[in-house]
């Protein structure tokens, strides 16, 4: 056993059912180390160290942490051992304190016969807090004030403290303000600069790349490789870590080639003036085979106007019109051809618990009616073209959607619309979460879809991705808009980035 | 992740294990009382037995097919049962007094597309959840029809010239079952409005956000089992050709017991189907009697029906277990 | 694996049961039952000289209660007798609330070929049981079929149905005589301040008469009487909810000397009473008589004596006996001379005194559960039956019934 490995995995295997998430995996991780983890979904990226953090348990294989066998049980067992973890979801105990969650499970540190010294554990949370940098949150706050971003924030105090050797952090800078991610950069590079180890497990390239000292590929349940500072800085790195997640070859088209940002001159989608909530006179006008993108970091409110361009949100004042007539609904919004996928892919864009085929067809239901008969066939008939043209992969249109990866959900999310011919879509978020292969073909469909002469109203927090694929920008801050930037091939990330914090 | 191929049969029934539970309940009755009785000299195949069936299942079956509607939602409506009562009265009442049951039923329709809208209706607007306003009318009902027997003088009221033979007929009641059946099967599963309903209990979100007005077709909904709590009614009326104060007590849980035991989940959603609701009701109908054939005490009827409902409920109703990783 | 499990588990359980069911009852001749069963013959010809009664057939009894005091001392002596007499006994649970079309349903559920007379408590749904099942035998207990006798009863087509055989009243079938007999004891206690306490109309109309049949005979006593006696106010109406506890605030009530619970009084005033006399807003020495049999220990302590409850009337448990031997009689077609399908008033005990609920509860059929204790034994009961005793007259019968005394006891 060597010294300087703090954690090892040997022949780690993960079985849930029929499906294998991990193959026998060897890992080895050491003090001073930021590991950047990346994978598809599936590729077990997530698993390894949700094992190693007590969090679910092996099928096969065997740990080692500190030269000893590790065998945790719990999470709790392996965060008092020092391997901790932060989740992307919420991990908090709602109603009650930030101090009461930031120390549960420490209560008889704070008591004496029993009864809690609950001032005493406010001054410790604030104490902890201040050394982390967080001054806006307090011991004695009720943790549902807070954002769920500040919530992350408090998760991440009661997880590191001193004894924490090895920091997981799974997907969790998504949920992060700018704030809040700086101070989560801050506490890995002191952590890594006091010789412990971080494993940082996320989709975002760039903050990986930007952060990490060295880098593991996963793919189907198997480590592919380890690329080290040195190749993480050469220029076709990007290229070269995208190939080892897919396996293939994706070549070289990603976004669009094109920058051509022309486009009819028909508006087809025009915000006038929204107020609403903390939106004071937002507009916008989108017009015929344009593809209008709107950046910013979340809670920017650039959500809450693709809700409004749908019609989901109350106005105070101002108009959605499409073609001259209000927006008022989203019945309307659908009847007028707009079509949106929400940023809530699960819970508000599709029925999970039900086929394919009945997601596809709903909006376009009304269309298939023949004196109050729906014919089964007509309804196979819409969902099989979609299906094909999206490559959707599945059994048949009777499969239920949540039997279908993140991709393929997004697929039927479009293919709603395109089932009823929609010529307006807002689509939120359209490819978080979705494999890189299936992403290409999603901008190639994104691509053609402007061809077609649709407007297409683009809200993402990827600000590559607006950047590949928009013809007009438009970033978002604090409720307003910021600063609208026209497609060309010079635009660069750290342009941008400066209006959005 | 690689999946090891899976034993299509196997994933089948996992799949479609709810119906089967449901289904393997009413063929263990079957077979039961097919082969028990005989031993001790009855039969369940009687012809009065077979009517006796008949009788127990018909309202029972006739409110669980309407209430599919709702329950697809992912709605209860405990207001049903006091309903049943207040239209067994109204066409009772009015039958006496025009001689005819036609001014009556309508009468009936016309309170039942009323308190169907409102139900339908209420949950959505004031976002409350439904049952609220159907335990308001319920209890509102209640009172009406404890006003009302008072008023009358008497704890019921019955046909006084009208003959209502006809209703006794169990043929008659299996052709009224039948064609509610036909209809709200057309209704559930080739019209909009049942794959609306559908997709509301699914995810009533993603319903209104693919274009489904939740007000209208939860009203439609509600309305459509309206017609069918008037239909049970005229045939809770048609047993005695009366109606008490105390008609209908109790139906809604009947009703939520049989489309249970039928496999209907309770959130609703795309598994709901109006085979759930006949499947119960002749299961309920057939334990009630076959029971007695068997030697089984009436202290001890209940009892079973609480064991075979928790036994199914068990092998159907399981929730989700454990959670994959992304 | 946990599926099929359930399944063996729940048909384990069914034939467990079934197994239990089936274990007193020996199993009947999958052949026609016994010919004695079927009335459209009278047995008399086709039995040999000295008849035997066996395979009678089944007599069912649509009760109107599903646990209690009563309903053991009902199913013992029925059990008893009919054994004695050579039927099975079975039960079935009609409507709590005399619903008739949930009567029907389980009279049709309980229904089998070999039932041949049912004893019925409840006259709801009864003309379309008896329209369903023509060949049935039909006879009271312990209900005054109102809709039967009047004329414009629901069920009026059953007086001229032959196969209606009577009933025996739950005490008074008119109830203008219970009102009367409550009216002798508020006269007999010595008791001047009276309240009255009753149920709806609607639900119990012999009740209302009782109040008019108590207020009657009142009114006439007091035309004569030194101390005349005074009924505070108008009798309470109780929904089916209990007496609330600001009756007793009422101008009046506070002082009464006794209150007449027409109304199930145990269960709806008693325990109102009570706790109204802990805070002081009723008399300590208010007492309550009433109707209705509890078996609860610290109810039957609190019967007479200095207990609050001063008088119980509760019908005798050997009323079943009655419609039994009407059944019997016409089914082995020895009816009685004289006999009527009217409805025969019962005897009562009229509990008042320490001494009286003591016997009740260790020495009758009806506190004891067991038939050994009845007032007519089996024996006496089989000597009453026109198989045993075909002189005897109907009337004769009725006597001896409505002799039952809870002095009998002492």
């Amino acid at each position: 056993m060597e010294q300087n490995i703090v954690f090892r995995a040997k022949a780690l295997r993960k079985e849930f059912g029929p499906t294998v998430a991990l193959k026998g995996v060897d890992f080895e991780l050491r003090p001073g180390e930021i590991r950047g983890l990346v994978g598809e979904n599936g590729s077990g990226k997530s698993t390894i160290m949700s094992i190693a953090a007590g969090m679910q348990g092996a099928t096969a294989g065997e740990m080692e942490y500190m030269g000893e066998l590790w065998h945790p049980h719990t999470m709790v067992e392996a965060q008092k051992a020092g391997i901790s973890m932060i989740l992307q979801e919420a991990n908090t105990i709602p109603g009650v304190s930030v101090a009461q969650n930031i120390f549960s499970g420490r209560e008889n540190e704070f008591s004496k016969l029993g009864l809690i010294n609950m001032p005493k554990m406010y001054r410790a949370a604030d104490d902890l807090l201040r050394s982390f940098g967080i001054d806006h949150i307090r011991g004695r706050d009720p943790i549902d004030i807070h954002t769920f971003e500040d919530r992350k924030l408090v998760e991440l105090v009661r997880c590191v403290d001193e004894n924490t050797r090895i920091l997981v952090v799974d997907e969790t800078t998504t949920a992060l303000s700018h704030t809040g991610r700086e101070i989560l950069y801050r506490l890995i590079h002191k952590m890594a600069d006091e010789g412990k180890s971080v494993v940082f497990v996320s989709h975002d390239m760039d903050e990986i790349l930007e952060q990490c000292s060295c880098l593991t590929v996963l793919r189907d349940g198997e480590i592919i490789g380890t690329l080290s500072r040195e190749e993480m800085d050469a220029p076709d790195a990007v290229q070269r870590i995208r190939y080892m997640m897919v396996g293939r070859e994706i070549g070289e088209k990603y976004y669009r080639e094109d920058y051509d940002s022309s486009c009819s001159d028909n508006v087809a989608l025009e915000l006038k003036n929204l107020s609403f909530g903390p939106i004071k006179d937002f507009s916008l006008e989108l017009r015929e085979g344009e593809i209008v993108g709107i950046g910013g970091l979340s809670g920017c409110g650039m959500h809450e106007i693709g809700r409004a361009a749908y019609g989901l949100e109350k106005l105070r004042s101002g108009q959605v019109l499409r073609k001259g007539k209000p927006v008022t609904s989203c019945l309307k919004a659908i009847d007028m051809e707009i079509g949106y996928i929400s940023k809530n892919r699960d819970s508000e864009a599709l029925i999970l618990e039900a086929p394919i085929q009945n997601n596809i067809v709903l909006p376009s239901l009304r269309s298939l009616v023949k004196l109050s008969y729906i014919s089964p066939r007509s309804e196979k008939k819409m969902s099989d073209r979609e299906i094909d043209a999206f490559r959707i992969k599945c059994g048949s249109g009777r499969q239920w959607v949540n039997t279908l990866s993140g991709g393929n959900k997004q697929k039927v999310s479009f293919g709603k619309w395109t089932a009823r011919d929609s010529q307006v879509i807002i689509m939120d978020c359209p490819t978080r979460g979705v494999d890189i292969g299936v992403k290409q073909a999603m901008y190639t469909m994104i691509e053609d879809m402007k061809k077609q002469g649709k407007a297409i109203l683009m809200i993402s927090e990827e600000l590559s991705e607006l950047i590949g694929m928009a013809d007009r920008l438009i970033i978002m801050k604090d409720f307003e808009v910021k600063k609208e930037f026209a497609r060309s091939p010079e635009l660069k990330q750290t342009d941008i980035i400066e209006y959005m914090i | 992740m690689t999946e090891k191929k899976l034993n299509p049969v196997l994933s089948w029934i996992k799949l479609h294990k709810t119906e089967i539970g449901a289904y393997c309940g009413l063929l263990l009755c079957i077979v039961l009382f097919s082969i028990v009785p005989p031993l001790k000299g009855k039969s369940i195949w009687a012809p009065d037995k077979l009517a006796t069936l008949m009788s127990n299942v018909i309202v029972m079956a006739l409110l669980s097919v309407g209430a599919v509607f709702v329950y697809a939602m992912g709605n209860m409506d405990v207001s049903i049962g006091k309903q049943v009562g207040l239209y067994a009265t109204i066409i009772v009442a009015l039958g006496n007094s025009t001689g005819s049951l036609i001014p009556g039923i309508l009468v009936s329709l016309v309170i039942a597309i009323i308190i169907g809208a409102m139900n339908g209706a209420i949950g959505e607007l004031l976002h409350i959840h439904p049952v609220v306003s159907s335990v308001a009318f319920m209890m509102a009902l209640g009172g009406i029809s404890t006003v009302t027997y008072n008023g009358l003088g008497s704890r019921n009221v019955g046909l006084t010239s009208i003959d209502y033979h006809l209703f006794k007929s169990p043929w008659l009641m299996l052709a009224a079952l039948v064609v509610e059946v036909i209809i709200i099967t057309y209704l559930f599963n080739y019209t909009k409005y049942g794959k609306y309903a559908k997709s509301i209990g699914a995810n009533p979100v993603a319903a209104e956000q693919s274009g489904i007005n939740l007000v209208k077709y939860k009203v439609i909904s509600y309305i459509i089992m309206g017609f069918c709590v008037v239909l049970a009614a005229l045939f809770q009326m048609g047993f005695t050709g009366s109606a008490s104060d105390s008609t209908g007590t109790g139906f809604e849980m009947n009703v939520m017991v049989a489309l249970i035991l039928g496999g209907m989940p309770l959130n609703g959603g795309m598994r709901s189907k109006v085979s759930c609701a006949v499947v119960g009701s002749f299961t309920l109908g057939l334990l009630a009697v076959g029971l007695p054939l068997i030697g089984v005490k009436p202290n001890q009827v209940f009892i079973i029906k609480a064991i075979i409902f928790l036994v199914v409920v068990l092998i159907t109703c399981r929730k989700k277990s454990g959670t994959l990783p992304r | 694996m946990k599926k099929i499990l359930a399944l063996l588990l729940s048909m384990v359980m069914v034939f467990g049961l079934v197994a239990c069911g089936a274990a007193p009852a020996a199993p009947a001749d999958p052949a026609a039952p016994a010919a004695p069963a079927d009335p459209a013959a009278p047995a008399a010809p086709a039995e040999p000289a000295a008849p035997t009664y066996e395979d009678m057939g089944t007599i069912l009894w649509l009760s109107n209660l599903s646990g209690g005091a009563q309903y053991d001392a009902t199913c013992a002596y029925l059990g008893a007798l009919c054994e004695a007499l050579g039927y099975e006994f079975e039960v079935c649970f009609g409507d709590p609330f005399n619903d008739a079309a949930n009567n029907l349903l389980a009279v049709q559920n309980a229904m089998t070929d070999d039932v041949v007379g049912m004893i019925t408590s409840q006259d709801g749904g009864l003309k379309d049981i008896m329209e369903a099942y023509p060949e049935l035998w039909v006879a009271g207990y312990n209900c005054d079929m109102r809709s039967v006798y009047a004329a414009d009863g629901a069920n009026a087509a059953c007086a001229s149905n032959d196969h209606y055989l009577g009933t025996i009243a739950d005490g008074y079938g008119d109830g203008f005589f219970l009102g009367n007999q409550m009216a002798r004891l508020i006269i007999e206690g010595g008791y001047e301040k009276v309240a009255v306490i009753n149920f709806p109309v609607f639900a119990y109309p012999n009740l209302t008469e009782a109040d008019a049949g108590l207020r009657a005979a009142i009114a006439e006593y007091n035309a004569t009487a030194d101390k005349p006696i005074e009924i505070v106010g108008d009798t309470t109406t109780l929904m089916f909810e209990p007496l609330p506890d600001s009756w007793f605030l009422e101008a009046g009530r506070g002082d009464l000397d006794v209150i007449i619970g027409l109304c199930a009084g145990v269960q709806f005033v008693y325990p109102t009473m009570v706790g109204a006399m802990a805070n002081g807003t009723c008399a300590a020495d208010t007492k309550l008589i009433t109707s209705g049999f509890e078996t609860d220990p610290d109810i039957i302590a609190d019967i007479g004596g200095d207990g609050v409850i001063a008088g119980l009337t509760v019908s005798a448990a050997e009323n079943p006996a009655y419609g039994l031997i009407l059944i019997d009689n016409a089914i082995t077609g020895n009816v009685a001379e004289g006999t009527t399908n009217a409805c025969v008033d019962s005897a009562e005990y009229v509990i008042d005194s320490v001494e009286d609920i003591n016997n009740v509860m260790t020495k009758s059929m009806m506190g004891t559960g067991d038939a050994a204790n009845a007032h007519l034994t089996v024996e006496e009961v089989l000597a009453l039956c026109g198989r045993n005793n075909p002189s005897l007259t109907w009337q004769e019968i009725v006597d001896t019934f409505q002799a039952i005394s809870v002095d009998e006891l002492k």
